[in-house]
């Protein structure tokens, strides 16, 4: 299994009860709850535990981007990446690049062609839609979500890929000129990763392309179904998908025992599923950015919205793996069974989690886990490999 | 006056969903794209002295959508070929909020077919620096509150309209009025430029504690139509024709009553 690094980068040092009055760390949580002496640190902190991570024999390092919440620091992801990429010996990737949100997408083919040069070829770009409440945020129109997503990506793949200069003529995007310089060191174009809660549009569209999907988080039982969903769609689309196609999206805290895990987790996981993500449908679920399928869905899962999670509910449901040596080694191993997928994208700090814990997570990490899911593949892969 | 009665009207290739009833002077009335929508006690008051005519925007309320429906100009070119196809004059056309815009713009590429324009809580306008309620940022009920005034109205609206039934058409219904007025919201910034070019006769109509389009909104408007007028409906929010049904009408009734215009 390639476990990757994930980082967040959210604002730890928030003040949480400020999350709850407001209702929200998103849109409109004020920033003046934002202290730049803390976040200064925060960045530094979480840099060091990025090339820490690729000293320890991570697959590769994962950052991403969100916009105005305290959720997670990194609007502009390639600022972070550039951090990195001469720092990290391992894979480089955004996870991903919010399309939509943009109103020049070469901006991003020009971004992740630089990458992808001063990595020599270990960049991953990820290209996302970008969350509901962004486009609150950013005031693009929801309801072009999807069509805005998808002439952006043909775009930047065309760029890519076709010599310049070459005109763009589209609905969303018009340019006389494409002709981005530097263009990708991998040819034709670094691999793409695309995340998503789940929608089934997406994971159709992944697998038709041929993209590794990436699950965001959520409860492991909908993960397994919706990796199974995209190697069905995959045998629509022709072919038979590798494990190296799923990429779960978890996070991993590792003590010496399992009560001293849950112990010392609950207050930063708490914090995290209660305060950082936002469970408000109507934020979320912007009109045209979830089909009213899934809106009704959403709107279905009684207490979604004001049910507070305990840890113990969140390690019930499987979204993230807790424990120690031994149970994260069981349980990542079940969930690599069960749902067939060979990329881990493991989130090692969340939510209020201090550095030093956090360094502490990483170790165990390192000296338990990897080293026992290096050559590990799915079991029916295996089977079928002898 | 009668029951509205349905009707379809081919334009452009798009079969209309056209409500009638009443009899009298002809007066179009487009709704909004926020609120409950439809046939109320507004448009039945209307047609006790009227023939009025609403038709169901297209995309709206489960009828198809036109390959062409990007934005409020869309519609406004589509009725003004609608009323081409009925060979329509002196029509009294009435919009209210995102209708209202519908309506100015349509008046703004020719009113020669308009015997007078009454717009209601229009949106299509940006005052600058006057806070505006947020309609998308928030649940159904929530939203329901904002484009009310009076707490028992935004009830009445919630228990009437959010019901499982109407849950499918409700949410496609948003995501056509997200397509039309999320950005730049609410308003189109080349409309007012050519306000001027209104030549029916024109009533503005507004709601005193409209929290979506506060009152300067509503003198923007008269200042910016040629002749305009301004009436102010006391304790009435942005839905007025659903909060104030009767005072709207009469309203609206005492203006189309007062242009020498036959139908």
């Amino acid at each position: 299994m390639k476990i990757f690094h994930f980082h967040l980068m959210p604002y730890a040092d928030v003040n949480l009860q400020a999350i709850r009055d407001a209702g929200t760390a998103w849109v409109t949580l004020s920033n003046k709850e934002y202290d730049p002496v803390k976040g200064a640190e925060l960045y530094n902190q979480y840099l060091d535990q990025m090339e820490h991570a690729d000293s320890l024999g991570f697959y590769g390092q994962i950052v991403n981007e969100h916009h105005q919440t305290a959720y997670g620091l990194m609007p502009i992801p390639g600022v972070m990446a550039g951090a990195l990429a001469r720092r990290v010996k391992g894979k480089l990737a955004v996870l991903g690049r919010a399309l939509p949100l943009v109103n020049n997408p070469l901006t991003i083919a020009e971004e992740f062609a630089m990458l992808d040069n001063i990595t020599r070829g270990r960049f991953i770009a990820g290209f996302v839609r970008g969350i509901g409440a962004e486009y609150h945020s950013f005031g693009v129109n929801p309801a072009e979500s999807l069509g805005r997503f998808q002439e952006a990506h043909d775009l930047i793949i065309r760029a890519w890929t076709q010599p310049g200069p070459f005109v763009h003529e589209g609905k969303y995007f018009n340019f006389k000129y494409v002709n981005p310089w530097p263009t990708p060191y991998q040819k034709p174009h670094p691999p793409i990763f695309c995340p998503s809660s789940g929608s089934l549009d997406t994971v159709r569209w992944v697998a038709q392309k041929r993209y590794t999907y990436c699950q965001t988080l959520a409860p492991f039982e909908m993960v397994a179904k919706t990796f199974d969903l995209f190697r069905e769609e995959a045998d629509k689309a022709g072919y038979e998908s590798s494990p190296d196609q799923l990429a779960w999206s978890n996070a991993i805290f590792v003590r010496e025992t399992d009560e001293k895990a849950l112990r010392d987790v609950r207050p930063h996981l708490e914090a995290y599923m209660n305060e950082f993500l936002t469970r408000d449908p109507a934020m979320m679920m912007p009109p045209g950015y979830s089909s009213p399928a899934s809106i009704k869905r959403v709107r279905a899962m009684r207490g979604y919205r004001t049910a507070r999670q305990t840890a113990e509910d969140v390690l019930d449901k499987g979204i993230i793996i807790v424990g120690s040596p031994n149970t994260v080694r069981e349980k990542l191993a079940a969930a690599q069974d069960r749902a067939k997928f060979n990329i881990s994208l493991t989130k090692t700090q969340f939510g209020t989690m201090p550095h030093a814990l956090v360094t502490e997570n990483q170790h165990a990490i390192a000296e338990e886990i990897l080293p026992y899911f290096r050559d590990r593949l799915p079991a029916a892969a295996k089977l079928a490999a002898e | 006056m009668g029951e509205f009665s349905a009707h379809a009207v081919e334009v452009d290739g798009y079969e209309l969903r056209v409500a009638r009833a009443g009899a009298g002077a002809a007066v179009l009335v487009l709704g909004d794209v926020f609120g409950p929508g439809g046939i109320g006690g507004f448009h039945a008051a209307l047609a006790k002295k009227h023939a009025v005519e609403a038709p169901t925007h297209p995309g709206f309320d489960a009828t198809p959508t036109p390959e062409w429906l990007d934005n409020v100009s869309d519609l406004a070119n589509f009725y003004l070929d609608y009323l081409k196809a009925r060979a329509s004059r002196g029509v009294h056309l009435v919009g209210l909020g995102v209708g209202g815009w519908i309506a100015a713009d349509l008046a703004t590429r020719d009113s020669s077919r308009l015997a007078s324009l009454t717009l209601v809580n229009a949106a299509g306008l940006r005052v600058d620096g006057v806070a505006q309620a947020d309609v998308f940022l928030g649940t159904e009920d929530e939203a329901l509150r904002r484009l009310t005034h009076d707490p028992a109205a935004a009830e009445r609206a919630i228990a009437e309209t959010l019901t499982p039934e109407s849950e499918d058409t409700r949410l496609l219904n948003q995501q056509y009025a997200a397509r039309l007025t999320w950005q730049p919201r609410l308003h189109d910034p080349h409309l007012r430029k050519w306000l001027r070019r209104i030549e029916a006769p024109t009533l503005v109509a507004w709601g005193a504690e409209n929290a979506l389009f506060p009152k300067a909104y509503g003198a923007a408007w008269r200042d910016l139509i040629p002749g305009a007028k301004l009436e102010t409906i006391a304790g009435c929010g942005h839905l007025a024709a659903f909060e104030k049904p009767a005072e709207l009408a009469a309203i609206v009734s005492t203006f189309i009553a007062g242009q020498r215009v036959s139908a």
